[in-house]
């Protein structure tokens, strides 16, 4: 019985994954499967329009559909209807000193159109341009959010003139074409530019022409581009992790739906791998390029560790724990990855110091790999901290635990040392030195230290198995310090991931991790 | 009483190969990496380097509160060595860890090596032109030119190693520093106030100090008061250099002096032909640096092309694209002379084979 129920199952995965792969805004009859696939230059590099119109609608908005339009429509709107456009309450602001410079009444946020916008313009950029010259890190909340409104705003001008010149002078046409090829936001055929009278002038049938015509060939990595934007496989996979998470919880009181847990976690680190897989195709790069796919490949990497070790241990409690945490850490970093996209293009060409495939396959992957080790460590020390604060006996039966840990400590370890000095040797090849304490440098070393730590004080003694786990817990934010927190110093050559806002989360992420490694050092009489 | 000399000796050797002095470097490492890191968002890396990572302890308002990088890595390297004496056994199971630790001391001693030996510069070439010396980022030198016939000699000493009232002979000249200023402007001054007490550019300048900018980048400039004699006594007066004064002046008319950034010359010249800065295409992300250079060396003139991650390696000189300048008709190079670059390549594969060794072992213990 159980058997068919777990096939059905396996059938509603396949199902919604297929559902995600045809789900094209319907809007207007038009073919919008065909107009996503019409392939741009933007930010250097051929992309899909669906991209440029959810990456958009993303910085602008903060959200890949606005209502019920979804993004590419809405580009379409921007593009070629701008007297409609200027009227979508697209702009989301924030901050209250904002609200009464552009005369709204206090709230939390506004969502506001252009034209609302428009008669505090200059205002803004003024301020925008006097702000611009405040150092990045110590620019306040206020002048941040005045800025990104800036940006936003000339995101959003430059869309508007991209396909036609929004402007009511006449205006010679060489004139006319050179100041489009300015403000434009990417370059596209030229007989694209013809939707622009049919889109206001409902002539679906020739829109849907042109877009036939110019959509990119079924196989090329522009297409294939537009078909993950749909499928949205990673967030497919954020989803089932969850539900699998639930599961594995539900299944201590419901054990039937433990049958359930291995079949749905395959398919969703599948979906993931997919993923990785398509981006590295579309880039023609190793799966790690920016914080964005690091944050991506350090969950599957949590994840492939532990379907790899997994199965090798023999208390299931310990294969559950695993299990359970792997996802959560896979769960938090899609999250994350989900925040970090909002930036802008996940795809983005590198900078000439990173354009070698070499060091990213080598470098990048084994050092991100590290951090997965780790993190995995830090989350099984968490779990070890917290089941003993509720059961006064677990501490004597988690030897089993202990082993585990330590030997994903000292992958963690190997991993981040061989990664460290292939990156001393590319710094060598670049920049001229093995070592410079640059912030991140410092950081990958910061990361090796703590392993061999653990491990050197464990086999001198010192500690023992709750030491152990207690340590583990500091790697978590030992591997934060090095993933995020040394961009936020903003200073040396790695400064290339700099990102300012999400600092209050990381000193969170530290507390906690304190707290809990506090928490590891209760003596037995405080324990329930 | 030489048997129980022995037996302290025995111990502290024995205390010294033990793990628990490798935990205490390792801890002490984590800590100033650490505060060493955090730190440079006030000092920048330069001066963070010199104040936790290339000191032997670091001062706190004058007090020696933690030690320094070259201590703890003394301490580690000691350790490690100790521990490869009286642990060593010629075992297949021990061989794995054996080769991991004797990689991170290759990489210990081979970064303390680097540490003192290697010398980083700058070489700034507009296209078309010639250089045979590189220029110190950091670093001033005072130099005397003295012309007799048709060689010039040049007299050098770095400003590292001149303190204000210190007196220095060099070639005809014997120099006085009256006053030393790190970092300071230069500001023309009007005729009334010009000062009658100096020569040269000194007349036309008042100096005005400035705080030592200790941003990664920044380049500082000294000013220097300098009173100048000939060797026999002769009082030649009061001169003003600073790295601001970019040509040479003549004291008297016996040599011409100049405080710069400190030279390094080489036997063979390059020449940049071209440099080339390409971006991704409607972006301002940079894609494609490069500097095509022809070393002449003697009679022979070989043509390179130095690019993001391919540097020219040359006579123990190494070339690499760092930056570049004024609308990319300027190419900047970093030259970096460390005679053992290739110890952490060495390491590297000591190290892989050691992990890939070790692991096997463990896998099949699994098993």
């Amino acid at each position: 019985m159980i058997r068919w129920v777990r096939w059905a199952w396996v059938l509603v995965l396949v199902g919604v994954l297929v559902r995600f792969m045809g789900s094209v805004p319907s809007d207007l009859g038009i073919d919008w499967a065909s107009v996503s696939r019409i392939p741009v230059q933007a930010n250097g590099r051929v992309q899909p329009m669906d991209t440029v119109a959810r990456n958009a609608l993303l910085f602008i908005h903060g959200k890949q559909s606005l209502g019920d339009q979804a993004a590419m429509p809405w580009l379409m709107t921007v593009m070629a209807d701008a007297n409609t456009a200027d009227q979508l309450p697209h702009f989301v602001v924030y901050h209250s000193q904002l609200h009464s410079l552009l005369g709204l009444p206090n709230a939390s946020k506004h969502r506001v159109s252009f034209q609302r916008i428009e008669p505090y313009y200059q205002r803004l950029i003024e301020l925008a341009d006097q702000f611009r010259t405040v150092e990045v890190p110590l620019r306040d909340a206020f002048q941040q959010a005045v800025i990104r409104l800036d940006d936003q705003m000339q995101l959003y001008i430059r869309l508007k003139n991209t396909l036609q010149l929004e402007t009511g002078a006449q205006l010679a046409p060489e004139i006319a074409a050179a100041l489009r090829e300015r403000l434009a936001y990417f370059t596209v055929d030229d007989a694209v530019l013809a939707v622009v009278p049919a889109y206001p002038a409902s002539d679906w049938s020739l829109v849907n022409r042109i877009a036939q015509a110019q959509r990119a060939p079924a196989q090329s990595r522009v297409t294939l581009e537009a078909v993950l934007n749909r499928t949205m496989l990673f967030y497919q996979a954020l989803v089932w992790y969850g539900l699998v998470m639930l599961m594995l919880v539900a299944s201590y009181r419901f054990r039937w739906l433990s049958a359930f847990i291995l079949p749905t976690t395959v398919w969703a680190f599948g979906l993931q791998t997919v993923g990785l897989l398509c981006r590295m195709i579309i880039e023609n790069r190793p799966p790690v390029t920016n914080l964005y796919s690091s944050a991506v490949f350090v969950g599957w990497g949590v994840l492939a560790l532990a379907l790899a070790i997994g199965p090798r241990m023999r208390s299931a409690a310990n294969r559950s724990a695993l299990l359970f945490f792997s996802l959560c850490i896979n769960f938090l970093t899609l999250i994350i990855a989900h925040h970090l996209s909002i930036q802008g293009d996940t795809l983005q060409m590198l900078q000439a110091v990173l354009d070698t495939n070499f060091w990213l396959s080598t470098h990048v992957v084994i050092m991100t790999l590290g951090y997965s080790a780790m993190l995995l460590a830090g989350f099984l020390g968490a779990y070890y901290v917290v089941r003993r604060l509720m059961d006064r006996h677990f501490e004597a039966q988690a030897s089993d635990l202990v082993r585990l840990t330590l030997i994903i400590v000292m992958i963690g370890l190997s991993l981040s040392s061989i990664g460290t000095i292939l990156g001393g040797i590319w710094a060598d090849q670049s920049w001229g030195r093995f070592w410079g304490w640059d912030p991140k440098e410092n950081g990958a070393l910061l990361v090796v230290l703590w392993g061999a730590i653990i491990l050197h004080a464990r086999l001198a003694g010192w500690i023992k198995e709750r030491g152990v786990m207690v340590l583990a817990i500091g790697g978590n934010a030992v591997v934060a310090f090095s993933w995020f927190g040394v961009n936020m110093l903003g200073i040396g050559l790695h400064a290339y991931g700099f990102m300012n806002k999400s600092m209050g989360w990381l000193i969170g992420f530290y507390l906690l991790n304190g707290f809990l490694m506090y928490l590891g050092l209760l003596p037995k009489r405080f324990l329930k | 009483m030489m048997s129980r000399i022995g037996a302290r000796l025995k111990h502290a050797f024995h205390a010294l190969a033990g793990l628990k002095i490798a935990v205490v470097g390792l801890v002490l490492g984590f800590v100033l990496v650490l505060v060493g890191t955090l730190d440079q968002v006030n000092l920048g890396i330069y001066y963070t380097v010199k104040v936790y990572f290339k000191s032997w302890w670091v001062y706190w308002h004058g007090w020696p509160v933690f030690p320094g990088g070259m201590s703890i890595g003394l301490l580690l390297g000691v350790n490690l060595v100790f521990a490869h004496i009286k642990r060593f056994q010629w075992s297949m199971k021990k061989m794995g860890i054996w080769l991991i630790h004797s990689s991170l001391l290759v990489l210990l001693i081979g970064g303390a090596i680097s540490g003192f030996v290697s010398q980083e510069s700058q070489m700034i070439i507009r296209e078309g032109d010639t250089r045979w010396y590189s220029e110190s980022v950091h670093d001033t030198e005072l130099v005397v030119l003295h012309t007799q016939g048709d060689t010039t000699r040049v007299f050098q000493i770095d400003m590292a190693n001149v303190q204000a009232n210190d007196s220095i002979a060099m070639g005809p000249l014997v120099i006085t520093v009256e006053s030393r200023l790190n970092n300071a402007i230069l500001r023309l001054i009007d005729d009334a106030n010009r000062w009658q007490s100096a020569q040269g550019a000194g007349r036309y300048f008042s100096v005005e100090p400035r705080p030592v900018d200790r941003r990664p980048d920044a380049r500082n400039h000294m000013a220097l008061w300098v009173r100048i004699h000939t060797q026999d006594g002769t009082d030649l007066g009061r001169f003003l250099v600073s790295s601001w004064l970019n040509h040479p002046q003549w004291v008297g008319d016996i040599a011409t002096i100049a405080l710069r950034p400190t030279r390094y010359y080489y036997p063979y010249s390059v020449t940049l032909m071209e440099f080339t800065h390409r971006q991704h295409p409607g972006t301002t992300i940079p894609s494609y640096f490069s500097s095509d250079v022809i070393v002449t060396d003697g009679s022979v003139r070989q043509p390179f092309h130095i690019y993001m991650n391919h540097p020219l390696r040359y006579q123990g000189v190494t070339y690499f694209q760092a930056s570049f300048d004024d609308a990319d008709t300027v190419s900047i190079l970093q030259l970096v002379k460390n005679p053992v670059w290739w110890s952490p390549y060495f390491a590297c594969l000591v190290l892989g084979v050691g992990l890939v060794w070790h692991m096997v072992l463990m896998m099949r213990r699994l098993r």
